[in-house]
Order: structure tokens, then sequence, then C-alpha cells
């Protein structure tokens, strides 16, 4: 599949308390374009992983989507329908996202299309897992959270399909794993034509990575815009803060905002 | 002048799984790290090199296959009853996962109040005067004391645990990646809050990181441990000048504050 845009207009999702609706994510719209980084960035609470599961429809349990659609080159699609096709996905929590008795060769086995061996070494290749044969024959525990990391970007890449969200994919990662895992992540969208969309709470990730930035507060996007913009002239509170923490963490003495 | 608590060429090897006889895995060796009173420092290193099983042998929690962890200058294997007590009240400890270190059928209040129960004389009608205090400490409203775990968020939760730690006014806080996982804006609220606890109380703190950034920001120095040893030590001030491989490994890694910036 080569799609080229993918576009999620208009996402709601709530739960509810009794019979009272709480709304949880408020009129999202996303765009994806393949060979560009589009990073959705907000503090711990404000919605940003329930908008991706809005997108991919795998809501948990106590949630429910009230409204939205997803366009996919301009025809409107069903969510169910791509996954694994033209979105694949990356998790938080590598150790918890695989089988445990199960071995990475196993879950290759298990993606969409059945992939050969061949497809299998080019994908491990792909993520930096290629030196070593036995690494299809190794179980989860057997292998580091970068490692695992990598495995499951392998699994997402074996799907050959267009886009990849990556859901705070580096937050368990020591931050030399971490830029590693960036690192590939960059080439891959270089290399491929990946459309990544990368939710994260952290804008040394996005200062990394991301070409667009979208900032989300209490469900709502609050701030889209090319990430070197966002930096230089963030418009809302909410950006303002993330970038003020974000700064005093990397001591560069915070700008007195007029 | 007797350091709070020092460890003296601490060794520590885990066996390995399974019925074959292989030999066990050592994890750390010739451990030597001494903490003042008051005073602030960071270990840190990548994964897997032995920083949370020092931080379980600091505590006590494990014992060591060689050397010895000394409170106050007395070897803790020695410590009786009564000096546990003490060394238990005085050095505390805040683990990485909040939800794992509280029980999810406790509410707050109780949470807050068990180490007040075991390790300290208050009598049971202060105890609550000092949860109210202890959840000001952290900057949480006074109604958490009712709710469940599960009803705040982990921000919130790493707090009480952070409240836990402090409630018996310990002499050295040890906070095992408990601020890592955190977003920006509450790390640095938590570093300030503790910033402040420092000044007003002389709590000494080991933070315990793989991020040097916030190592950075909140310690009197930095301790590296690489593969279970102590690679390197410098001052975080005036400027944190660390040499070893395995250090520079871990500055180069942090992420740029801009985009194409350092």
């Amino acid at each position: 599949m080569s799609a080229r845009v993918l576009r999620a207009e208009g996402l709601s999702v709530e739960t509810w308390r009794g019979r009272e609706p709480v709304p949880l994510v408020r009129d999202v719209g996303l765009e994806l374009r393949t060979g560009e980084v589009l990073a959705l960035v907000g503090a711990s609470g404000s919605g940003k992983s329930l908008a991706c599961a809005a997108l991919l429809d795998l809501l948990p349990p106590g949630t429910r989507r009230t409204g939205g659609q997803i366009v996919l080159d301009g025809t409107e699609t069903e969510p169910a329908g791509l996954r694994g096709r033209a979105v694949a996905s990356v998790l938080q929590a590598p150790r918890t996202a695989f089988n445990p008795l199960r071995t990475i060769g196993d879950h290759a086995a298990e993606t969409p299309g059945k992939p050969g061996r061949a497809a299998m070494a080019e994908a491990f290749a792909a993520v930096g897992l290629g030196d070593d044969p036995r690494v299809p024959e190794l179980y989860p525990f057997q292998m580091s959270g970068g490692m695992l990391q990598r495995a499951m970007i392998a699994l997402a890449l074996l799907s050959r399909a267009p886009f990849l969200i990556a859901d705070e994919p580096t937050t368990d990662l020591d931050l030399v794993a971490q830029r590693r895992i960036l690192d590939l992540l960059a080439g891959l969208v270089r290399a491929r034509g990946l459309g990544l969309l990368v939710v994260t709470h952290d804008l040394g990730v996005v200062a990394r990575l991301a070409d667009r930035v979208a900032v989300i507060e209490a469900g709502r996007i609050v701030e889209t815009g090319p990430v070197a913009s966002l930096f230089a002239d963030p418009r809302q509170p909410a950006t303002r803060a993330l970038l003020a923490a974000h700064r005093a963490l990397h001591e560069i003495p915070v700008e007195v905002v007029a | 002048m007797t350091a709070l608590l020092a460890a003296q060429g601490l060794g520590k090897a885990y066996a390995q799984g399974g019925w074959r006889r292989v030999p066990p895995r050592p994890v750390l060796a010739g451990i030597d790290l001494a903490i003042a009173a008051g005073e602030c420092v960071a270990l840190i290193g990548r994964s897997g090199s032995g920083k949370s099983t020092l931080a379980r042998l600091l505590m006590g929690l494990e014992a060591p296959d060689e050397g010895t962890v000394l409170f106050r200058g007395a070897p803790l294997a020695g410590l009786d009853r009564g000096g546990l007590t003490t060394f238990r009240a005085a050095i505390q400890m805040v683990l990485q996962d909040p939800l794992s270190a509280v029980n999810p059928r406790h509410r707050v209040g109780r949470i807050l109040a068990e180490p007040l129960r075991h390790l300290t004389d208050l009598p049971p009608a202060s105890r609550a005067a000092r949860v109210a205090k202890l959840l000001e400490m952290v900057g949480l409203d006074p109604e958490a004391e009712s709710r469940l775990p599960g009803q705040l968020s982990g921000g919130q939760v790493q707090r009480i645990g952070l409240a836990r730690a402090l409630a018996t006014r310990p002499a050295l806080v040890i906070l095992d990646e408990a601020v890592s996982n955190l977003d920006a804006p509450r790390q640095v609220d938590i570093l300030d809050r503790l910033a402040d606890l420092r000044r007003r109380h002389g709590t000494a703190f080991l933070l315990v990181t793989h991020d040097i950034r916030l190592a950075r920001r909140f310690a009197d120095r930095v301790v590296v441990l690489s593969e279970g040893r102590i690679v390197d030590a410098a001052p975080c001030r005036p400027g944190l000048a660390l040499s070893h491989p395995a250090a520079r490994e871990l500055l180069d890694a942090v992420l740029p504050s801009g985009p194409g910036g350092p």
C-alpha cells in the first residue's frame, strides 16, 4: 500500500461517570505525511495516548469514540482496517508488549503477510539486530529493553505499512539506548519514506526527531506548527510551560515572557 | 567526621538461573562510597550498570557478598533491633514504579501513617496532623488523604511515595529513578521541592538516575557506575568534568534542547 497522507479529523473520546459523560479527547485533528515526522506532545494525562488509540480503534475499556473520521489519501477509512496495513505501531513498554513464552522469530512469523526468512533477516538488519543470527531464537527475557524496542520496530517494518505510530517509544530506556532508537527511527523515515507519528512528553525527543509538532492539552490540540517555530515562538501557555520546564532541565535561563 | 552512610569494598553477585552449575554473575565489585549528612550525591549509569543493586545494598534490603555498609560508623550487619529501627527511620527510599510501591487497597492516609506507626514514637493522635503536613510538603491537596492510589495519576502517586519516605524525617532519602519517568514540568517541580527540603531540614539525597541532566541540576557531586564499578566521580560545580568513556557516553546521549541545537 502506498498511501501518502493519513488524516484524522475531529477525533473525540469520552468516558462516563455514572450517566455523566466526561470528554477526554476533543475534536483532535492530525495529519501524517509520508517521509515526515509529526510529534504529538503534551504533559501526562493530556490525552495524547488516547488520541492515538482512537486513531487505531484501540481504545481501552471504559472509553468510547464519539466522533471523528480517518481519511487515507482522501478516502474515509475504517480505523480497524488500517492496523497492520496502512499503520504499524510501536508501543511504550517493550517488555510487556511481547509474549514471554514465544521467541522473537515466532512474533515475526505472526505479522500480516507471513514474512519469509529473507524478509525477517532484512527487517532485523534494518533495526541493527542483523549482526547476531540468533536473534530470532531469543525469548524476550534474554534481551535488553533497547534490543526489544528494536525488535518491535522490526516487526512494524515487516508489515510494510507506510505509517508508523510510536507512543513514547523510548520512555522506559536509558538515555544512551534512547538516543540510538531515535537515531534509528530518523534513519528509517529518511531511507524508507515512512510517515511517523511520535507521541512524547519529552521536548528533547521532539527537537531530535520531529518536523512538525502538535501540542495537546486537556484533550484539545492547542498549537500546531513546524518544530523550529514552536521552539522559537511558542504561542500557547501550555507550550510555554512545557518549554520552560524542558529548558530548566537543560539549565538554559528561562526568558521572561511579556 | 563519620559519614552518614558509607559503603566499603562492596561486592555482590547474583546466581544465574537454571539447574546447570553456572558461576554467579558479579554485578558490583569494590564499591567505596560515602555520603555525608546533608550531602546530595547522584549515582549515574546505564541500565544494568548496578545502580539499583547498590541502592538496595545501602538500604539493607539485601546483604552484600563482600564489604560492609556503615551507618554512622556502625556496620549494618551488627545493628540490634533498636539500631535497625533508627537506621530505617533515618534512611528512606523512593522507588521507580510508584503504583507497585503502594498497597492499592490502602487509602493515602494509611499509606503515609504506616512508617509513623512502625518507626516513630509519634502518638496516634498526632499522626493525622503529620500526614496532612506531608501532603502539603509534596504539593498535594489535603483531600488526597482519603483517596486510593488507583484514583490518582502516576505523578501524584509518585509524590505519595516521596511523602511516605519523608514521614520519619529521614537523614537520607534514596531516589531510585524516582523522577525519571515523570514529564519535564513534574520533574522540575519535584526537584525544586526536594531542594527546598534540603535547605530547610538538611536532608541528604542519593539520586539514582541515568539522566545526567537531573544529576547536574540537583546534586553536589556525581558518581558514575559502569559494569558494577565506580569509574568516575566529579563535583557538579562549577562545571561537571567527567572523562571516563562510560560517563562521556551518558553526557553525549543528552537530547538537544532545541531543533538543530546541542
